[in-house]
């Protein structure tokens, strides 16, 4: 019984990490319909940033994410958007994914060549060790990847359902031309999601390198979940994403335990192959109206 | 002169190179070429799928490996290389036709994330099935082909077997797009609603585009294995897979010619950038993206361009 | 009593518990030309969806030439020997004139493992000089489709249609967005098949001038059911129709 509730635990909390990267993913979609291969590697590089801040500027880890933060954003976010998907936005789909395949492989190889191709420790930034719940312990760290994660998630949904702003990207999302029609700055909004898609990238960076440790290819797998996350959740919707991304982490947890840890990784991609073959929308996605 | 000509021209000339580059080069160089000449096969059959009918796919790694598993293992049980390398096209050809299944009800990027699912399964079939795959240990000892007791044992030798399949495979790509079938491609790829309405068959004519561009990379891979000699599940990861991706859309897709400058870009180019040391995928990456934002219809959509403002020119 | 080439029963559709076609019964005879008409978001468009195999209508049957062809894919209805076109252009802008004729019949002829060893043009050469001629495309049958003028292009698109030699053609607006001109030739082709090839037409459209002088026989769609049928000049003169049209 204590496993399994500390199997969940664990579950939920890097499903909650997977869900950020894949909340990211959906809004360059839903907005710019930007299917980003380098999602993965958006991950990856922040963790370098802050090990980058941490080692030559002597800062501790709090001030290494607010820079790698700010920079993330910059590059990740702005330039990204300026530098690649702007001047794409009318060459149709193909071109973009081969980019931004490019831009994985040129990341990933930056990271190997000026850093270092050894996995680099990273401290956790809470503290190791279990706790009880009445009969069960989980550890410390789950739980406090969770409370990061769950406060990200609820500021980011306050955001986009009660600000201003937050809505008027709901707009650009569902329907770019009717909010152009309606007065809502566009661009601006575009670039907002890219910077909160940066954002959301380096916290999950914070969260997920304690444990895998950071390594110039650690974004092949994670941009794979991210994009399995988002479309068994739903590609239309926020929520499938985040839905995803725990169901994800659940997933990967239980079978890792229960099942051949040989197949460990096939059980998402299976289930990813089914959701898309029988239903498209996702498992909590909208259904659209469908032609023959 | 015309495009046709030019077209023709620029086949004709990447022959004779192809034909006269190993000469003088030593073992390595002429090993690169043929691992152009059968990466340019299975890139053909990609060219097919996506540039031709619009499919994309992310499992020609995929296809690639099967296709080099089914030839080392038949050929390491004593089968001839002559009746394998058949036999991966046709097993190629009928996987490819079921995974063209999901092209009929999702498109565009959910395709891309069902082809992409479907190559990292294989590569786990391929490392887990110990006992049919050899897993991690893979297979080895794989033997070179004799033709009419003609060894092709050699490196030479070796290589223009690649190149005489090469030949072939594009002479059959040629014959298709030309043919009834690649205009209902094309039909399909400009608008499948109305190619329907004309009694076009989506699922038919999808399927099979799958299913040829696959049995391509079948057959690549099927000389890949007694290339290397030995195999193993590495190569045939998803890497792999948007490599190809990679040859057909800098090359040109939908193009005949794009396809042998893409495999050619990423076989040689690494060597060719080895004064840059180990700077060269960045390079490389750096110049998709360029290419990307400058001219989506890659390389041979970038020479179109050239050479019709050169014809333009007084 | 002779039966109808096509006859469409009780087509029914919603969309979420809007009713967009409620019953819809209409049939089309041999060398008729039946205009669909009725006021913006009558049905029409769903009507000819539902029947030519892009949406599955909720209920009801289509049979053509007596034979059930309800919920059929549009390329089998195609090789079935029904074509059409669409509100929207729709030629292949890739391929050149003559590709996009050919295309459009090809299908027709041979087997699929024929068709790949067959000559490029599938014999078919003499047909398709035959349409570039009637529509007066000979001199761009090389040029890409999405070359062509608009006006061109409308008349690829019907010429396509025909290439096959369809027993019934629906045609979705074939006077939209063609300058006057242009519309006389339209009809006077239209007619010169109906007349002379024998070639049924079920015809979508809102010019009610080009309509009523083309059909001979009208069907009047309003808030998806059929508000009368008949004679041109009966439906000209009927006061319901007229209703329909100010916005009852």
């Amino acid at each position: 019984m204590s496993d399994i509730v500390q199997l969940f635990v664990s579950g939920i909390s890097t499903g909650a990490i997977y869900a950020l990267a894949a909340m990211g993913f959906t809004l360059l979609w839903q907005t710019t319909g930007t299917i980003n291969f380098a999602q993965g590697e958006f991950v990856m590089l922040p963790a370098f940033i802050m090990l980058a801040a941490m080692n030559l500027l002597d800062v501790g880890l709090l001030s290494a994410f607010v820079i790698s933060l700010v920079v993330s954003m910059v590059l990740l976010g702005a330039a990204f958007k300026r530098a690649l998907v702007d001047p794409m936005a009318h060459h149709g789909v193909l071109p973009l994914i081969i980019a931004t395949i490019a831009l994985g492989i040129f990341m990933k190889e930056a990271v190997k060549t000026f850093y270092s191709a050894e996995a680099q420790p990273f401290a956790a930034f809470a503290p190791e060790g279990a706790m009880r719940i009445g009969p069960v312990s989980v550890s410390i760290e789950n739980i406090a990847v969770l409370a990061v994660a769950v406060v990200a998630i609820l500021a980011l949904q306050l955001f986009l359902q009660r600000t201003f702003a937050g809505r008027c990207m709901q707009a650009v999302a569902q329907n770019r031309e009717s909010a152009r029609i309606l007065g809502v700055p566009v661009e601006r909004m575009v670039l907002y999601t890219f910077l909160i898609n940066a954002a959301l990238a380096t916290l999950a960076a914070l969260l997920v390198t304690p444990t895998y440790l950071a390594k110039f290819d650690n974004g092949e797998s994670l941009g794979l979940i991210a994009f399995i996350a988002a479309i068994v959740g739903g590609f239309n919707q926020m929520r499938g994403a985040l839905a995803g991304g725990l169901l994800i982490g659940l997933i990967d947890n239980f079978t890792a335990v229960y099942i051949s840890t040989q197949y460990r990784h096939a059980i998402p991609l299976i289930l990813l192959i089914v959701v898309i073959l029988f239903r498209p929308q996702g498992l909590f996605g909208r259904a659209e109206e469908r032609r023959l | 002169m015309n495009a046709q000509g030019f077209k023709r021209l620029a086949l004709a000339a990447i022959l004779a190179v192809a034909i006269l580059a190993p000469l003088g080069l030593k073992n390595y160089g002429v090993y690169l070429l043929s691992l152009w000449a059968l990466y340019a096969i299975a890139a053909q059959g990609l060219n097919l799928t996506l540039g031709y009918a619009g499919q994309i796919s992310l499992a020609q790694a995929a296809f690639f490996g099967i296709g080099a598993y089914i030839s080392a293992l038949a050929t390491t049980a004593g089968m001839s290389f002559w009746l394998a390398l058949p036999l991966a096209g046709l097993a190629c050809f009928i996987i490819g036709a079921l995974i063209g299944f999901p092209a009929l009800r999702v498109q565009h990027h959910y395709l891309a994330f069902v082809t992409l699912g479907f190559n990292v399964l294989v590569f786990l079939v391929l490392r887990n099935e110990e006992w049919l795959t050899g897993g991690t240990y893979g297979v080895a000892n794989i033997p070179r082909p004799a033709l009419f007791g003609l060894s092709l044992g050699g490196p030479l030798a070796f290589y223009y077997l690649c190149l005489a399949l090469l030949v072939l495979m594009t002479a059959m790509f040629w014959h298709i797009v030309r043919s009834p079938w690649g205009r209902a491609f094309a039909a399909l790829r400009d608008n499948p609603e109305r190619a329907a309405s004309l009694g076009i068959s989506i699922v038919t004519y999808t399927l099979l585009a799958f299913a040829i561009g696959s049995a391509a990379a079948g057959i690549a891979g099927a000389a890949f294995a007694p290339l290397v000699e030995y195999i193993d599940p590495t190569p045939f990861t998803l890497s792999l897979s948007l490599a190809f991706l990679l040859m057909v859309v800098v090359g040109g897709q939908g193009t005949l010619t794009g396809p042998f400058i893409g495999a050619a870009l990423v076989t040689l180019l690494p060597e060719w950038l080895r004064w840059t040391e180990g700077y060269y995928l960045m390079v490389y990456a750096l110049a998709v993206m360029v290419l990307m934002v400058v001219c989506p219809s890659g390389l041979t959509g970038l020479f179109d361009m050239a050479r019709r403002r050169w014809e333009r020119s007084p | 009593m002779t039966q109808a080439l096509f006859d469409a029963r009780n087509i029914a559709r919603s969309y979420g518990g809007v009713t967009a076609l409620n019953n819809v019964s209409f049939a089309v005879f041999e060398g008729e030309i039946v205009g669909l008409i009725g006021p913006n978001g009558s049905g029409k468009t769903t009507l000819f969806n539902c029947l030519l195999g892009q949406l599955r209508a909720d209920g009801g049957t289509v049979r053509l030439r007596g034979r059930d062809v309800t919920g059929w894919r549009a390329n089998a209805l195609a090789r079935a020997g029904l074509g059409r076109t669409f509100q929207l252009l729709q030629v292949f802008g890739g391929l050149s004139v003559r590709d996009n004729l050919i295309v459009a019949a090809q299908e027709h002829i041979a087997t699929l493992a024929r068709r790949l060893f067959a000559p490029r043009t599938l014999g078919l050469d003499e047909q398709v000089e035959a349409a570039l001629e009637r529509f007066r495309l000979t001199a761009l049958g090389d040029a890409p489709a999405a070359s062509l003028s608009y006006g061109q292009q409308k008349l690829l698109d019907l010429a396509m249609a025909l290439m096959a030699e369809p027993d019934i053609v629906f045609l979705d607006e074939p006077a939209g967005g063609v300058t006057p001109s242009m519309l006389d030739e339209i009809g006077e082709i239209l007619l010169t098949l109906n007349r002379v090839t024998g070639t049924t037409f079920a015809i979508i459209e809102h010019n009610m001038d080009f309509i009523m002088e083309l059909s001979d026989r009208v069907v009047v769609l309003a808030e998806g059911e059929v508000l009368t049928s008949g004679t041109p000049e009966e439906v000209r003169g009927d006061e319901r129709v007229i209703e329909a049209y100010l916005g009852g």
